[in-house]
């Protein structure tokens, strides 16, 4: 909220800085920003003036006045264009010769006729944007008073933020109390209350039932008749627009002053219009409606709570009043309300309706009980002083007030033992009185006080502690490091364990991607994957708030969102990864790390100095392999796959131990072709959770051979459908220990051999641990993998 | 005799200054050393001079040959590097084209901001815990002692999901609830991970990275707090790194607190990312409330603590100066790969 220094000053003895001011708030825990430093500087030459003659432009009539005004000493001629000036009225000006903003005001000729005047629009002073309504006000102010003698410019205004347990800040007295403590200083002056109470008292003009005590426990009324509707007077306006806060009536904005200055909202309702002369705090019946003040019509609902008369809601409690019972310009009498609301109900029905007002956002933190019956007496005051209010004996009351005093003991100890920090007795002990507490007894270790009742975030010991030390300052709190004990080390965890595998993926040339852990339900619909599969067991958020509805279940939607939109930014050539988390719906729901990798284009980024090639399934493959050669000590297979989004004859799924750990292959090209990709696209997923929970085989060392090595090449002729694997597991199995590796150097199809076949290349690699291998005994191999793989249908290349 | 010597050295001396490969040179050494070479002819020639004079000569044609062999090896060294020079001058490398790197991708700047967090703590000696992303009421809220009637429970905040009680959790506080329940003090642990709030804009990401630090021992205190986040302020800021803390409110923690740092772009003088205020706000914090504690069942007569959570994207915006969220989850490559 918006605060006036000129405001405050009138609580407390202020005498500081604005800077310093903002800055010790923000070091108390009230974030504060200087907004104006002095504002309304450049208005003090504006006067009041008073119309003396006023008549038609002639020619413009309808469109512009001529008159004449009177600035106490002298008579200027002006023009202007709000019609509806009346002789003898008073309005603000600045006279030819005077500044206005740091501009000199000059007479300015319109036809026959000179304006020697600047008239002063509320929109001039910035008080309403764009209207250009001359300013009006009620107060009889002599010609020729200055502005400056009814408020005090420049002011310095500071917005204060406030956190959901300060409630007892949104208001200048609640502004006060902080600094208060904060400078030290003396104690806080209430404003000024003299009512003239008249009889019959308040109670003979309506009555006040309370039929749901536990939304709306304590309401007041107060009869006041006889006022006139006018504008306010002007240090009213002055100080409302200080605080940002548009006039609207004398009645009104009397509310809303008091609202500002002591924290309590009140509301004024025409008496006349409260039928039955009763006013009933009830629940709202299901489906009621109610128009409000700001001419929207609301449904409402069991749990709001509503001031109704003896039919109608006639205010939305705490919230905002209703169209037909408020003030206006031929109200005559009004009944002024000053309550307490439950602050949950008022926050339920307030964020429910989407409305938020001075009103709701202080009831809904909780307002001073102990401030409501001064709050009224006040508002009855200004009223009575300012429109001519009668005000009726007494206040209407029913319910209780939801207060009591109680007792919180601050410990010593606990003190010392939470700050790190001895703070004296005596210190500490004052900064609780400053902030309104009051001592109750003191204690071997510790002092027991009662907190003042617009405290009621003060509960606890610890809540003690926390004022002490946010008064005393936080930077007074000593720099310590604390001993952080060894203790029983629980497993390196996943983020960490999966942060570490980045290194892999961007050394191999793969950037990372980091998308939303949900994805719109259509998204994973296109993949076509079968009813019964897992992924489509989705955790479905109930209130999204784009079409991305449902937790991801694989990484794959993302990914293709991210290929698309960096290849319609003519990224053509793309690898790219994320390690995160899926999510499963089963008995539970079910999390699990994946990790995934997309492939598409050259294979490299162009370079002068080597071929370059689109990338294949075998590119990814091989990074798959490398992946597993690094973290995963053990033999893994990979087996034909049928996943509904890969193309049929390009997709493998790996499976370690009986156990299905991921899937590569290529992007089915209909997937791709709805989505607009129009290159192939290699992509694979891994279970990271899966992978790394499964047993590993330890590194152990074996003895390096002595004997010298041999290489021999083998290129077979084979069936095109006989799998390579196949043929080293042959070939692996017909050379035993000796071959210590065997490698598939080259593969051919063409010309050269019949059709239906292909020509692989095995390369062997022996040695011995035992001896030096003669020719023959590594020719007898050879012919025995020959012989094996014969009987696959495969022969000797010639 | 005397003339023919000094004659084969003048020539033999001429004809090595025009020698360019080592071809020639080993032709040299035959016209000169070889069975039918000069020098050896002169050598023969010498039966044919009195005896008396003999050794005179044969000293000349000796001094003669030593001299051609020393000649010869120089010039051969002087050849073969030159040889080699201009073998060397054709293998020439361009030292401007590029090399032959492989290429290299880019770390995500969130997580590499995570990793630093992480790791920045770890050194201090906390663990690293985990909980789901999928959280219930219970440990999201009701155990932080956030009532049920907080703003932060509507719908329009937090995004719940299909089974009652459930929900995307909105810090990774729970994370803290869950440590408890499992372990006793000492506990010392950091708890990073992805968290959700119903929010989009300039400044917010329905998803976004937190960062959750608790300490729970005996004998930890508010100054023990401020000397932990300052010394972390340090190490991912820099050493000069300016911290100041404030007074906050959070219900899981009593005394509240925010750490500013100064501001990194402007350093403290004001600018519109510090709204011209000279700080930042880096992260929450305070001194674990009772009735957290209460909730884990752990003796806060006994045992004090301190928590702190901060926004992983924040401080990654601020160290990179990258001023719109959005851009760290649209992985456009003209943003990624700036992190290589």
């Amino acid at each position: 909220m918006l605060i006036s220094f000129s405001w405050l000053k009138k609580f407390i003895p202020l005498d500081a800085d604005p800077h310093d001011v903002a800055y010790r708030l923000t070091m108390a825990g009230l974030e504060v920003d200087v907004v104006e430093e002095k504002w309304g500087e450049g208005w003090e030459d504006v006067v009041v003036v008073k119309v003396e003659d006023v008549a038609p432009f002639p020619g413009r009539e309808g469109k512009l006045v001529v008159g004449k005004i009177f600035d106490g000493n002298n008579y200027f001629s002006i023009v202007s264009a709000d019609v509806t000036i009346k002789k003898g009225e008073k309005l603000l000006g600045v006279v030819k010769g005077k500044k206005f903003d740091g501009i000199e005001i000059k007479s300015r000729r319109f036809g026959e006729y000179l304006s020697e005047a600047m008239l002063i629009a509320a929109e001039d002073l910035g008080w309403e944007e764009k209207s250009t309504r001359l300013l009006r006000f009620s107060d009889d102010l002599p010609p020729g008073t200055g502005l400056k003698e009814i408020i005090e410019i420049p002011d310095t205004i500071i917005e204060v933020e406030i956190t959901p347990n300060r409630g007892d800040c949104l208001s200048h007295l609640g502004v006060a109390r902080e600094l208060k403590a904060i400078f030290g200083l003396e104690e806080v002056v209430l404003p000024e209350v003299k009512i003239d109470e008249e009889d019959p008292p308040s109670s003979e003009f309506f009555k006040v039932i309370i039929d749901s005590p536990e939304k709306g426990p304590y309401y007041t009324g107060r009869y006041i008749d006889n006022v006139k509707v006018v504008p306010s007077p002007l240090f009213v306006q002055a100080q409302l627009a200080k605080v940002g806060v548009r006039s609207i009536s004398n009645i009104v904005d009397i509310t809303n002053f008091v609202l500002m200055e002591l924290g309590q909202p009140l509301h004024a309702f025409d008496a006349t219009r409260i039928g039955g002369k009763i006013i009933r705090v009830r629940s709202a019946r299901e489906g009621e409606k109610i128009l409000l003040l700001d001419g929207t019509e609301r449904e409402l609902s069991g749990r709001d709570l509503v001031i109704a008369d003896e039919k109608n809601p006639v205010a939305l409690a705490g919230i905002m009043g209703g169209e037909e019972s408020g003030v206006n310009e031929s109200t005559g009498s009004v009944i002024l309300e000053s309550a307490y609301f439950n602050p949950v109900v008022i926050r339920h029905t307030a964020r429910r309706l989407g409305i938020q007002t001075d009103a709701s956002y202080r009831f809904e933190r909780g307002v001073d009980p102990l401030m409501i019956d001064f709050a009224s007496d006040r508002a009855s005051y200004l009223i009575q002083k300012y429109a001519g209010g009668r005000v009726h004996r007494g206040i209407v009351k029913a319910g209780e007030l939801p207060y009591r005093d109680k007792i919180v003991e601050l410990k010593w100890s606990e003190q010392e033992k939470l700050l790190g920090l001895k703070i004296e007795r005596e210190k500490s002990t004052k900064i609780l009185v400053d902030l309104g507490c009051r001592v109750a007894e003191k204690c071997e270790d510790g002092i027991k006080i009662i907190p003042p009742s617009w405290r009621y975030d003060l509960d606890r010991s610890v809540d003690l502690v926390e004022e002490v030390a946010r008064i005393y300052g936080y930077d007074q709190i000593p720099v310590t490091y604390p001993a952080i004990r060894v203790k029983e080390f629980s497993p390196v965890s996943d983020t960490v364990k999966f942060l570490r595998l980045r290194e892999y993926f961007t050394q191999w040339g793969f950037n990372e991607v980091i998308n939303y852990s949900f994805i719109p339900e259509d998204a994973l619909k296109l993949l076509g994957l079968s009813e019964e599969d897992s992924r489509l067991k989705v955790v479905r958020i109930v209130n999204p708030l784009t079409s991305q509805n449902v937790m991801r279940t694989t990484l794959l939607p993302g990914m293709l969102e991210n290929l698309r939109t960096n290849l319609s930014m003519q990224f053509y050539n793309l690898k790219l990864f994320e390690i995160g988390k899926v999510y499963f719906k089963e008995e539970n729901y079910v999390e699990e790390y994946h990790l995934s990798l997309a492939m598409t284009g050259k294979r490299f980024l162009p370079h002068w100095g080597w071929g370059n090639e689109d990338v294949d399934f075998y590119d990814l493959k091989g990074v798959v392999e490398a992946f597993l050669e690094r973290v995963f000590n053990g033999s893994y297979q990979w087996r034909e796959e049928a996943e509904s989004f890969y193309h049929p004859y390009q997709q493998a799924s790996l499976w370690i131990k009986g156990e299905k750990v991921g899937n590569i292959g290529q992007i089915h090209p209909e997937i791709l072709q709805k989505l607009k990709i129009k290159q192939k696209v290699y992509y694979g997923e891994i279970n990271l959770t899966k992978l790394f929970s499964l047993p590993q085989q330890k590194v152990k060392y074996r003895e390096i051979s002595k004997f010298p090595a041999a290489e021999r090449d083998l290129a077979v002729v084979v069936p095109e459908d006989l799998p390579v694997e196949k043929i080293l597991r042959i070939a692996k199995e017909r050379a035993g220990d000796l071959a210590w590796d065997i490698r598939i150097f080259d593969l051919y199809r063409g010309e050269k051999i019949p059709p239906g076949k292909k020509s692989v290349g095995i390369r062997f690699y022996f040695q011995s641990r035992e001896k030096t291998l003669t020719e023959e005994e590594i020719s007898e191999i050879i012919d025995s993998v020959l012989a094996g793989l014969a009987e696959v249908g495969g022969e000797l290349r010639e | 005799m005397k003339e023919e010597i000094s004659r084969v050295k003048e020539e033999l001396e001429e004809k090595l200054k025009k020698v360019s490969t080592l071809k020639d040179l080993n032709n040299l050494r035959v016209e000169y050393l070889g069975k039918k070479g000069k020098v050896t002819l002169l050598l023969k020639k010498l039966r044919d001079i009195p005896p008396d004079e003999r050794p005179v000569f044969g000293k000349l044609i000796n001094d003669l040959k030593l001299w051609t062999q020393e000649k010869l090896e120089e010039y051969f060294e002087i050849v073969r590097k030159r040889v080699q020079e201009e073998k060397f001058k054709s293998e020439r490398v361009d030292i401007t084209l590029p090399g032959r790197a492989p290429d290299l991708g880019a770390y995500h700047p969130v997580h590499t901001t995570m990793a630093e967090i992480i790791d920045v703590f770890v050194r201090m000696g906390f663990e690293v815990a985990e909980g789901p992303d999928i959280e219930d009421d219970y440990h999201n809220f009701q155990a932080l002692n956030i009532p049920p009637e907080h703003p932060a429970r509507d719908m329009q905040d937090t995004f719940y999901v299909d089974r009652e009680n459930f929900l995307l959790r909105t810090h990774t506080s729970p994370v803290q609830i869950r440590t408890m329940e499992k372990q006793r003090p000492p506990i010392h642990i950091i708890a990073p991970g992805k968290v959700y709030r119903r929010d989009a804009d300039l400044t917010h990401t329905p998803m976004f990275h937190q960062v959750e630090g608790l300490l729970v021992d005996v004998d930890v205190t508010f100054a023990d707090l401020k000397g932990t986040l300052t010394m972390f302020a340090r190490e991912i800021f820099g050493p000069e790194t300016r911290v100041r803390f404030r007074p906050s409110f959070f219900p899981f923690t009593e005394p509240s607190v925010e750490m500013d740092i100064q501001c990194v772009i402007c350093g403290g003088k004001g600018c519109r990312v510090c709204k011209y205020t000279g700080w930042l706000e880096i992260l929450g914090a305070g001194m674990v409330d009772p009735e957290v504690f209460k909730y884990v069942d752990i003796d806060p007569d006994k045992y004090t603590g301190f928590a702190f959570g901060m926004g992983v994207e924040r401080i990654a915006m601020l160290k990179y100066g990258i001023d719109d969220i959005r851009l760290l989850f649209e992985n456009n490559l003209r943003f990624l790969s700036q992190f290589r």
